[in-house]
């Protein structure tokens, strides 16, 4: 036996298949940052999807009693003044919308009059979310369409409250969704009441940040932040979230603000991802 | 010998279901946003019982495996759970570990560093971190998560093992003879 053991250590080879393993996966992520979308890896994780599409239509199927016990842990944290408060903003939103719908209307005439043809006629495929993100860094969702309906990375895609997000990589039957909220996202917006212009970005934790908003513009908590559509790949108009809170100190060049977005990543089972408006199809 | 005989692929099968529970089932019982790691908890109950050399390499393959299937750049889940697995095959034969709470608390203590390390990989790569937020709002939530998961697997296979002339879930013997052997 001991000489069993003597024989287990001198043969050790842990520490060096460590170091060959650490230093494998310092490759892989320098080949991931620099090979761009159509690298090896990136073709690889591709298949992967494609794989792993068919599991998770079936887990999101199998754990829907699971999820729906997600958000109920999620809503625990509401007090019965916070749905008082929904209650009251729900009645507001409904009077609002009748408004805005006689305004819709106003609007069709006058951009008919006009002949406006960016009044957010959006050509769209609808899809339905298969699954969340896979780990808890990465804000995304998979949705059951891909490049056999005509989706292909870049493509923005919004809920029923205002913008989600762009999708990232296509597979023939699905696609993932990177979130507004993910780290790696960026999106230029406008401040809808001062047109002031910023980049929204997301992070780790899925906190929104409102960047490059000068200390002399006044932004107030309730504002609400639209895409300005610059950079070409969202469409100017969408709505993306309201300021939560603002703050600065004298020394600061631009002010940190922190956004909510209006879809929660919970709260959608269906999207539409914008394959382009119907005055470019004609 | 009988256990490698009989299972030679037993951690194999287990990590395919968690890589497929992973895939599946993890992100529909997320809470909060923070998505239990299935592959970590695999990776460290499988290092509590595997020798050092196979434990580095099913935590490498493991964490590929987890980077594959996540939209996250390929490489900080392997570097991750190869390092995680090296750390804990090495404690694994530490004085006290037969004991029940001795268990756990390595079970919790790896989770935990095995979540940091992640942060910490995640960060040097790029992702711009406020560390104590994230430390609060993701790394200790996904730990108590994880714990909560790796520590019912760990009493359940525990039990499985105790009629072997075991007195219970805090009975005798490593946990390399109690967990599932490779």
């Amino acid at each position: 036996m001991p000489l069993e053991q003597h024989k287990q250590v001198g043969k050790d080879r842990s520490l060096p298949v460590l170091v060959v393993c650490c230093l494998l996966s310092l490759v892989a992520i320098t080949v991931w940052v620099r090979e761009g979308d159509g690298g090896v890896l990136h073709k690889i994780r591709s298949g992967a999807s494609v794989l792993t599409a068919p599991l998770q239509t079936a887990g999101s199927f199998i754990a829907a009693p699971l999820r729906g016990m997600g958000s109920s842990f999620d809503n625990m944290s509401l007090s019965t003044d916070d749905i008082s408060a929904m209650r009251a903003e729900n009645e507001r939103l409904r009077s609002d919308n009748i408004r805005l719908q006689e305004y819709e209307l106003e609007n069709e005439k006058l951009s008919a009059l006009l002949d406006i043809s960016d009044a957010y006629h959006l050509q769209s495929v609808g899809a339905r979310v298969i699954s969340q993100g896979t780990d808890s860094w990465d804000r995304s969702i998979t949705i059951n369409k891909g490049t056999n309906d005509g989706l292909h990375a870049g493509l923005p895609v919004i809920s029923a409250n205002g913008l989600i997000g762009q999708i990232e990589a296509s597979g023939p039957t699905s696609s993932v969704v990177r979130l507004i909220a993910d780290e790696r996202s960026g999106l230029a917006v406008f401040i809808q009441s001062t047109r002031a212009e910023g980049i929204l970005e997301g992070s780790p934790d899925g906190t929104l940040y409102l960047r490059y908003i000068a200390m002399n513009v006044d932004v107030s908590p309730g504002e609400t932040l639209i895409t300005s559509g610059a950079g070409g790949v969202y469409p100017k108009g969408i709505p993306v979230g309201t300021v939560l809170s603002v703050d600065f100190k004298p020394s600061d060049v631009y002010k940190t603000i922190v956004v909510q977005q209006l879809s929660r990543a919970q709260s959608f089972e269906e999207v539409l991802v914008i394959t382009g408006s119907e005055g470019s199809a004609q | 010998m009988n256990g490698r005989s009989r299972l030679p692929a037993f951690p194999l099968i287990m990590l395919l279901v968690a890589l497929v529970a992973q895939v599946a089932l993890a992100p529909n019982v997320a809470i909060g946003g923070v998505v239990p790691s299935l592959m970590l908890c695999f990776v460290v109950l499988n290092s509590l019982s595997s020798e050092r050399l196979p434990a580095t390499l099913y935590g490498f393959f493991a964490g590929l495996l987890y980077d594959l299937v996540s939209v996250a750049p390929i490489g900080p889940g392997a570097l991750t759970l190869c390092i995680v697995a090296f750390l804990v095959s090495n404690i694994r034969e530490m004085p006290g570990l037969q004991f029940l709470p001795m268990q756990v608390l390595a079970v919790v203590v790896s989770l935990l560093v095995g979540e940091l390390i992640y942060a910490i990989v995640m960060s040097v790569i790029g992702y711009e971190l406020d560390f104590l937020y994230s430390l609060l709002t993701i790394v200790l939530p996904a730990t108590v998560f994880d714990s909560v998961i790796a520590v019912l697997i760990l009493l359940i296979s525990k039990r499985r093992k105790a009629p072997k002339g075991g007195t219970g879930l805090a009975g005798s013997g490593s946990l390399k003879d109690r967990l599932p052997p490779i």
